[in-house]
């Protein structure tokens, strides 16, 4: 991982610092490091070997989803291409025992559709009492939710979009839809999901994520301890099969999507919202850096003047800068990509280190591009993005976020 | 092995000038203007003060209250001398605007904790602010009017509480010190802020960093009783500890300031002693720098001395700051 002072350092196991997260203390509680620590390759290997030691009748359908950012990171580690990446992952994964391997895409176009419709209702009701504050900020990075919940609670919660992350819709998809469709009880199911951080085991671990029957996302892994496991068996990841993955729902194979490596929010709400709202479609989005690289404007414009302005702001200080001008109320824009890490998704916290001879951005360089090679055409998609929305009740899809008034979190912090 | 300090035996002297009351509780640091005509010093009573020499002699000519809501730990002019900046244990650090009457312009928040320095790179483009949170922060400003600030960067190289920042005279690179007993550099490499070199010798908490007049070497003052002169090697990150300020202190050395008119390095000592050091040019072992002793004040406060800093236009006046709740005015005499 590297800091934000440029230290790239080897993480020997998976144990979360203050580092790891956002650079701030009031974030990861030493209880909360528990339950990261809990979600591990380890615990995920004892997992399928327990399952695999009962008799067939009793065993639990393990399933595994995807990220993008993830597979890109393999993909760049181990010199391969984006799809073929996925499919080597699929195969290993069934190697070890899981049984079904699916993308993320369609959980993620479902979280921008709904996005979307969060940002059209926002902007409706601007000026209306009562009515929900722009900007809208988006919510798939748990690093900032964690941040936002313990340090700005009040300020920010009322910002940030109620939609589910990719990873939750996921959980939600496989736990309550494709159960059912199988005749499976969800807590039969054990779900993994591989993912570009650490934080996204806080995520999975939530209690708004939990119902009676279990955790909508069982485990999360990330590449660095996906190439553990390789490691621990002196394996590569080409040696494995490429096995296509499994269709969710009757979406496509792997779906990609157009924008940033974080899930492309910004892109998706302001070309959606142009459209929706004043008939405009500036097409592909072209973002401007802002103060820094970490931060991207974009504008859209229609009858001659400025009608929607977005941003992707990367990173801990764009996050300290976007919350003082929450503060001061002189936010220009309408919606913020809001990611802890510096460039996004595609160089999380755990994603896979660069080979020894490969500088870090000219890896990073070609983990974007490997992401962005991914295939899968959002139109082809559309039929089976339309049949989940209308099959799926928005409480799967949506959740909800709480104040942490953490005054003694200094006295729990693991320093 | 302590030395004796025979002040008959020194080549110079450490006259003292004045000394300044007003402060209620402990005077943390004293600081400067580019003109050299006011001094800034900030107290654990939560205030700054402003000094200034008139026909009588020095004496305080503002008080810059409620600004903070606690202890004042540090504070710093810009290089314009146009604002001040002040660092406080309310985790917040002040911008103080001489144009509108050293009204309070912005406040920065967004540290956890303590902040305990604030230092202007010499562009005047950034200010860096340091805390017991572990990180040091580079603020931009960004509006010269309005002024506003923004994050340009935080940097989390530490592994402790961080005590002092400090700007290079010569470009924006920064080094950083504190309790993991590190003093640490950083630069912009274009796209971010990077941790450059790390310097390891002493043994106990740096309290204060200080570079040379030509932006090549640094010194550092420590709970261990020394201070050490690192050399930039081989740029951009290598550096090594070239001198070694041994058996002079005490105690704890709180400060180290390097005048860049004269050479001379200046400590403030947890024994009540300021201390005035010259350089002997090769005199070292195969020609390394050697700083010897020339002045020294060995009750210079009545308590803990917590800072020093030399006056950037008048050579041999000399700011100390006391846990006495004094701020002290004095001139080394010349050789």
């Amino acid at each position: 991982m590297v800091s934000a002072g440029g230290e790239s350092r080897r993480l020997e196991k998976a144990t979360i610092s203050l580092s790891d997260c956002l650079a701030c203390s009031g974030c990861v509680t030493s209880a909360e490091t528990v339950l990261i620590e809990q979600q591990s390759e380890q615990q995920l290997l004892r997992v399928l070997r327990e399952n695999a030691a009962l008799p067939e009748p009793e065993r639990r359908t393990v399933v595994a989803s995807l990220a993008p950012a993830a597979v890109a990171s393999l993909a760049a580690a181990h010199g391969l291409e984006a799809a073929a990446a996925a499919r080597h992952l699929s195969g290993y994964l069934r190697q070890l025992g899981v049984q079904f391997v699916f993308d993320v895409g369609l959980a993620r176009a479902l979280s921008l559709a709904e996005a979307e419709d969060e940002l059209v209702e926002r902007l409706t009701r601007r000026g209306e009492p009562d009515a929900a504050p722009l900007p809208l900020l988006a919510s798939a990075c748990p690093g900032f939710i964690c941040y936002a919940e313990k340090t700005h609670g009040k300020l920010l919660l009322p910002h940030i979009s109620r939609v589910r992350s990719p990873q939750q819709v996921a959980g939600s998809l496989l736990k309550r839809r494709w159960a059912q469709q199988r005749g499976t009880a969800p807590d039969r199911i054990y779900h993994v999901a591989l993912m570009p951080c650490f934080d996204k085991k806080l995520e999975a671990a939530r209690d708004d994520f939990r119902a009676a029957d279990g955790q909508d996302v069982d485990c999360v892994i990330t590449p660095i301890e996906l190439e553990r496991l390789l490691e621990a068996e002196g394996a590569q990841l080409a040696d494995a099969a490429a096995v296509p993955l499994d269709r969710l729902l009757e979406a496509p194979e792997l779906l990609v999507h157009a924008g940033s490596g974080s899930g492309g929010y910004a892109e998706h709400v302001l070309r959606a919202a142009g459209r929706r709202l004043f008939g405009a479609d500036p097409g592909p989005v072209q973002f401007t850096p802002g103060r820094n690289p970490d931060l991207l404007e974009a504008e859209l414009a229609a009858d001659g003047e400025v009608k929607l302005r977005v941003a992707i702001a990367n990173g801990f200080r764009n996050i300290q800068n976007l919350v003082q001008k929450l503060k001061r109320r002189r936010c220009p824009y309408d919606y913020v990509e809001v990611m802890a890490c510096p460039s996004g998704c595609v160089n999380g916290g755990a994603q896979s280190r660069p080979p020894a001879e490969l500088d870090a951005r000219a890896h990073l360089a070609e983990v974007r591009r490997l992401y962005a090679a991914l295939p899968g055409d959002e139109n082809d998609a559309s039929d089976a993005v339309r049949r989940a929305r209308e099959t799926v009740s928005k409480e799967l899809l949506h959740t909800e976020y709480h104040v942490i008034e953490s005054d003694t979190g200094a006295l729990n912090i693991k320093w | 092995m302590i030395r004796v300090l025979d002040e008959n035996a020194m080549s110079r002297k450490l006259e003292p000038v004045c000394s300044l009351s007003g402060h209620t509780d402990r005077v943390w640091q004293v600081a400067w203007d580019p003109a050299g005509r006011t001094l800034a010093s900030c107290s654990a009573d939560k205030t700054v003060r402003l000094w200034s020499e008139t026909g009588a002699g020095w004496s305080c000519a503002t008080i810059l209250a409620d600004g903070h809501e606690r202890t004042v730990r540090g504070v710093a002019f810009s290089p314009s001398g146009r604002l001040l900046a002040s660092a406080s244990f309310d985790s917040t650090a002040a911008v103080w605007d001489r144009e509108q009457a050293w009204e309070c312009a912005a406040t920065l928040e967004g540290h956890e904790s303590e902040v305990k320095a604030v230092a202007w790179s010499r562009s005047g483009k950034y200010l860096a602010t340091c805390s017991r949170d572990k990180s040091v922060w580079l603020w931009e400003l960004t509006d010269d009017r309005e002024l506003d600030f923004e994050c340009a960067a935080v940097l989390m190289a530490h592994t402790q509480d961080v005590k002092r920042v400090s700007w290079s005279p010569v470009e924006d690179r920064l080094a950083s010190c504190g309790y993991d007993d590190t003093v640490r550099l950083y630069r912009d490499d274009g796209d971010d802020w990077v941790t450059g070199a790390v310097l390891k010798g002493h043994s106990s908490t740096v309290w204060a960093v200080a570079w040379d007049g030509a932006g090549k070497r640094i010194a550092s003052a420590s709970d261990d009783g020394t201070v050490r002169i690192w050399a930039e090697t081989q740029p951009p990150d290598q550096w090594s500890c070239v001198a070694l300020l041994s058996g002079f202190h005490q105690r704890a050395v709180y400060d180290v300031a390097w005048c860049p008119l004269t050479g001379l390095l200046a400590t403030a000592c947890g024994d009540d002693a300021v201390r005035v050091f010259a350089e002997e040019p090769g005199a070292g072992d195969g020609g390394a720098p050697a700083f010897g002793l020339v002045a020294s004040v060995p009750r210079a406060h009545g308590r803990d001395v917590n800072a020093v800093s030399w006056s950037p236009t008048e050579r041999g006046l000399l700011a100390s700051a006391g846990d006495d709740n004094l701020v002290k005015l004095w001139r080394v005499s010349e050789e």
